[in-house]
């Protein structure tokens, strides 16, 4: 029963058409202002982005994600070593409680690996976060403008919300 | 004190005003033969000597060389399309910078050189850069030739090993270059629009730097 809460909260984020975080009431973490990025014919790698909030008293560890757009997920931190940058695989994460970790360009990314279609600007993502205690988290991304630093649908009415 | 300190204390004084002096009058000419630079507001190089010439490929196969871009400000980043992060960052921002520069976008190239040719083919970059500009140029070459053109830059670049497959460590900077083919400033990946907007239109307008070299 509790497994059907995402699906249904879902269908009402994407039924209401904005791409909004998701998380089960019986979760202690959740997924905000998941977005990614458009890409170029042909290019085989994306990236997306979000933050994830750990509301819990407990640190939980985020094992993998998923998403139906490319054959795998990668974690990736981005690091600036004296004007060189490194790009390095995470294989898992931990979110201490009460942690808020905050993936943007320049610093922690998902890499979409093997896109099945080029990113649309505009279009829809969906994304499963898969963590150790809270289980599986799945979101909808809007995709943003090649190369955008913000989420498409940050503006002024835009609120992160629990 | 003995004669002799003394003579030795006045020597010493004296070769001092004259090092000095000498400092000066070196200075004196130096500024004399290189003119001021334009108001920058990244750092300038104080490089004169033309950049070395580069020979690559470009999306369309043709080969194309510094020299083509004599005439046009020519700003260079190298990098590679499996970089979903940072090079798209920045050749956004870069497209931002020519839309910002209006007319003066005319007498600018930008360059988008790729570290991985083996992955990077010229149609793949040819699709690449223009999705962030139409004007934009991908260019690729051998290995020898990528190898070369990095060390001229001192571009850094490594490829790690990752799971099955491989990442490319790379140094960020953007390569200005003026209208003779000479590079006058690099900015790190963290310079803003803006910046980059005031200091290309300097490079675009800049009558000070005669063609004479």
């Amino acid at each position: 029963m509790l497994r059907a809460l995402p699906s249904l909260f879902l269908c009402l984020v994407v039924g209401s058409g904005f791409a909004a975080p998701s998380a089960t009431p019986a979760a202690n973490v959740s997924i905000e202002l998941p977005w990614a990025r458009a890409t170029p014919p042909g290019v085989q790698v994306g990236a997306a982005y979000a933050v994830i909030a750990n509301q819990g008293p407990a640190t939980d560890r985020l094992l993998k994600v998923t998403t139906p757009a490319s054959a795998r997920v990668e974690i990736h931190s981005t690091t600036q070593v004296a004007g060189r940058m490194q790009m390095r695989p995470v294989t898992e994460l931990d979110v201490p409680a009460g942690a808020r970790i905050t993936f943007g360009p320049g610093g922690m990314h998902l890499m979409l690996v093997d896109l099945k279609a080029p990113l649309r600007a505009g279009t829809q993502l969906e994304l499963t976060f898969v963590f150790e205690k809270a289980g599986a988290i799945a979101v909808q991304a809007t995709v943003a403008p090649i190369g955008s630093s913000l989420p498409a649908e940050e503006d002024a009415s835009h609120h992160a919300h629990h | 004190m003995r004669i002799t300190d003394r003579r030795r204390l006045w020597a010493l004084a004296l070769g001092v005003v004259a090092f000095c002096g000498g400092l000066w009058v070196a200075h004196s000419w130096y500024s004399a033969q290189t003119p001021a630079q334009p108001a920058f507001m990244l750092p300038p190089l104080e490089l004169r000597a033309p950049t070395p010439d580069f020979s690559l490929t470009d999306g369309n196969g043709h080969v194309q060389t510094l020299s083509n871009f004599r005439g046009r400000v020519v700003v260079m980043f190298f990098g590679f399309t499996r970089c979903p992060d940072v090079c798209p960052t920045e050749l956004f921002k870069l497209s931002q910078v020519m839309q910002s520069l209006g007319e003066d976008a005319e007498h600018v190239q930008v360059l988008f050189i790729t570290l991985d040719p083996e992955r990077d083919t010229p149609e793949l970059l040819s699709n690449y850069t223009a999705a962030f500009n139409p004007s934009f140029l991908g260019l690729t070459g051998t290995r020898q030739q990528i190898d070369a053109l990095a060390k001229d830059y001192f571009v850094v670049h490594a490829r790690v090993p990752v799971g099955d497959s491989y990442v490319i460590d790379h140094s960020t900077f953007t390569y200005i270059l003026d209208r003779q083919g000479r590079l006058r400033l690099l900015a790190r990946m963290d310079t803003p629009g803006p910046t980059l907007v005031h200091d290309l239109r300097l490079l675009v307008h800049d009558a000070t730097r005669d063609s004479n070299s």
